[in-house]
């Protein structure tokens, strides 16, 4: 039988005996050849291949040219600019397939870069998009102001440290060639790591030696990068490899935007800001520096609460003083990090659940969907849920014991964490804003059902979470929780769903969290001190 | 002592090294949850360090720094799926390839069993299966030897609340583990 102070020996032995060493070094040993990226929207392949291509393209260019990261984005543009016209071709393989992107550029002209499934167009002016990839759904082209390519997009592609600054470089005279009717010299850059041949057995499982075989002219303007990754046979095969061909013939139409027949265009900015514009708010408030908004309300039938969307976005003075951080997603999304609402479902204070549906971002503002509703207290007698009655009132401070008890309006609890790096605590927790609003019932939102206002979201959500903005948040059928867990919210893209399936998402993590609802009776031995600890160790 | 999160924003400026704190922290917590997956110690650690490889990369992506142990786990857990179901195929294709292959070693639950005494085995088994938020604090107090301070300081939560939440793991433990004669 095991008493509270045996747990306390019990672990302590278990943490002696423990059965397998540190693997810290073996961690940084991997890391070293490698640093963080910045956040990517998953499922991009132009993305991956594109990105990662002028990335490994311009971060070998670096070493080559230069020794400084100014020098670097100074000689890359300067470089793609002084073209007239260039010719990119990126190929990478995966589990033995290969995967191609490519992107012509034209001075004054602007690019095209098309991948399997993805075709970028930019003038300068604009960029529009479309998915290329079977589907039987209505073609859209997203079309919105230019990011800025060399301005924006670039420098932040650049700044991706894909390749590290400790890699070495060696000049390779076996491997001169001409290449695109140039004569180019050539160049091997290793990570440390492969430089230290550590014996096979002594490596890390799964770590493999990269390096990479550099093409370029004598003034350094390179033609060819191959990426290479060596096998468990000690053979190298190529992972990547980059072709750049300057001043060859593009056409002015190669770059046009040339939209495909019958593809309905949707402007990207007008998609967003125009479904809920901040003047036309049901209510708003201003809250250090952060102006939080409420553009959609609606009640749920019997009482059940709130369907809400609302949105976060920083005041001119606050934008001032914390300029956002801005992060590139894709090659077509910068993000502006200036404050985000609650992402997850949680329960709200000591009365409500909040259920997120989904959300959006884009030019520093934030949307929300979501459900605010009591929780449903239970006590499980014989088996069966035996639910408290209603109680008007909460014991915690400051919080509203109903949600509708004021006659044309509805109390709802806004809140926000802000992404700036000032707003932290002494622990570095990101600080927030939060209040409980009176907001007023619009006249033609009466009550509804979870199925319509889920359905509402996610109509909202096909026009406002295009291009990566944002998409839906739901339990996926099918998904298996931990024990004494909520099952994960999963993204969820609006055209992939129907109003019917999303509803059921919602539900799930609904009913997940009413499972915390349980309210189980106190017994003397739980007034007791908490056993198994002994004393905490201050 | 650095929080977590204090750790994650100097990572994402550029301090790579000091990544190797946060992986000496919960390193055991990550290898427990792979390993009650894969219930293979040498599997376990692969997955582990994948999963440290994983939330490097990924950093960015962490919303709340503070919450860095909690999504480490998760991103642990399938990482050793991933592999368990890499082993799987593997294993189905050297079948069809009978006699070509030397077998896999694997360290398996026999191995650790061995190097662990009975009870050590229960209760790894036990802490393996805790609520992520609670094996956070349950590795950092008793695997790794911290203070509940220490640990508060770590997670950026308060002290209570950490008392708090070892307190309810402490109870699933002896719940678990409930009857072990050693």
């Amino acid at each position: 039988m095991t008493t509270p102070d045996d747990l306390d020996g019990r672990l302590a032995r278990l943490s002696d005996e423990w059965p397998v060493g540190s693997i810290v070094e073996d961690v940084m040993d991997r890391i070293r050849a490698a640093a963080p990226k910045r956040a990517r929207r998953r499922g991009r392949l132009f993305a991956g291949l594109a990105a990662s291509g002028l990335v490994a393209a311009f971060g070998l260019a670096w070493l080559i040219l230069a020794s400084q990261p100014a020098t670097l984005l100074a000689a890359v543009r300067d470089g793609l600019k002084r073209a007239r016209s260039a010719h990119l071709v990126i190929t990478s393989w995966a589990d033995g397939i290969a995967y191609k992107a490519e992107i012509w550029y034209r001075r004054d002209d602007g690019l095209r870069a098309e991948s399997p499934d993805q075709v970028i167009v930019e003038d300068g002016k604009f960029q529009w998009s479309w998915q290329t990839g079977a589907g039987g759904g209505e073609l859209i082209v997203l079309r919105q102001r230019s990011p800025g390519f060399f301005s924006t997009q670039l420098p932040q592609m650049i700044a991706l440290p894909d390749v590290p600054g400790d890699w070495s470089r060696v000049r390779s005279p076996e491997l001169d060639r001409h290449v695109n009717g140039r004569a180019c010299q050539g160049f091997t850059l290793t990570s440390p790591e492969a430089n230290r041949q550590v014996p096979k057995a002594a490596r890390p499982a799964g770590q493999k030696s990269i390096r990479g075989l550099v093409l370029a002219e004598a003034d350094g303007r390179i033609h060819e990068i191959t990426v290479q990754e060596r096998g468990d046979d000690g053979k190298w095969r190529q992972v990547r490899e980059i072709r750049i061909e300057y001043d060859v013939p593009v056409s002015a139409e190669r770059v046009a935007a040339r939209l495909p027949a019958g593809a309905r265009v949707v402007d990207r900015d007008e998609a967003f800001q125009g479904r809920f514009p901040l003047e036309k708010a049901l209510h708003r408030v201003e809250l250090g520096g952060l102006i939080l908004a409420v553009h959609d309300l609606q009640p749920l039938i019997d009482h059940e609460g709130l369907y809400v969307v609302s949105s976060v976005r920083g005041t001119a003075e606050f934008l001032k003083a914390f300029p956002p951080r801005r992060r590139r997603v894709n090659p077509e999304v910068v993000a502006i990090d200036v404050a985000f609402q609650p992402g997850s479902n949680m329960m709200q204070g000591a009365k409500y659940d909040r259920i997120v549906l989904g959300n959006a971002a884009r030019d520093g503002v934030e949307f929300s969907w979501w459900l605010v509703m009591p929780r449903r207290f239970f006590e499980v007698k014989d088996g069966k849920r035996v639910y408290s009655p209603e109680s008007d009132r909460s014991w915690m401070a400051g919080e509203p014991g109903r949600l509708d008890d004021l006659p044309g309006a509805a109390r709802v609890p806004l809140s926000a964490t802000y992404w700036d790096e000032k707003h932290r605590d002494a622990n570095g927790v990101q600080q927030g804003v939060s209040t409980w609003a009176e907001v007023p019932l619009p006249p033609d939102r009466p009550p509804a059902t979870i199925d319509e206002v889920a359905g509402r979201a996610r109509r909202d959500l096909l026009l406002m979470g295009l291009g990566g903005a944002g998409g839906l948040l739901g339990v996926a059928a099918g998904t298996k929780a931990a024990p004494n867990q909520l099952r994960g919210l999963s993204h969820i893209a609006p055209e992939a769903v129907s109003d019917a399936e999303f509803a059921a998402a919602v539900r799930r993590g609904l009913d997940d969290l009413r499972e915390s609802d349980e309210v189980r009776p106190v017994r003397p031995a739980d007034m007791l001190p908490s056993g198994g600890l002994g004393t905490p160790k201050l | 002592m650095q929080a977590d999160a204090e750790i994650v924003r100097a990572v994402l400026c550029g301090d790579r090294e000091a990544f190797a704190t946060l992986v000496s922290r919960h390193e055991r917590a990550v290898w427990a949850t792979a390993w009650h997956v894969l219930r293979d110690a040498h599997a376990a650690a692969d997955a582990g360090q994948e999963a440290f490889l994983q939330a490097f990369h990924r950093l960015g992506e962490l919303r709340q720094p503070e919450l860095f142990g909690v999504w480490l786990l998760r991103i642990a857990r399938r990482e050793a799926i991933r592999l368990a179901r890499r082993r799987a195929r593997e294993a189905s294709t050297s079948l069809d390839e009978a006699g070509t292959e030397p077998p896999l070693e694997h360290d398996g639950e026999a191995g650790v069993a061995q190097r662990l005494s009975a009870d050590a085995h229960e209760l790894l088994m036990a802490v393996a299966r805790l609520p992520e938020h609670e094996r956070v604090v349950v590795a950092l107090r008793y695997l790794e030897g911290h203070s509940v301070a220490e640990v508060a300081a770590q997670l950026g939560r308060p002290v209570g609340t950490v008392t708090k939440q070892l307190s309810r793991a402490i109870k699933r433990l002896k719940i678990r583990t409930k009857g072990v004669t050693r």
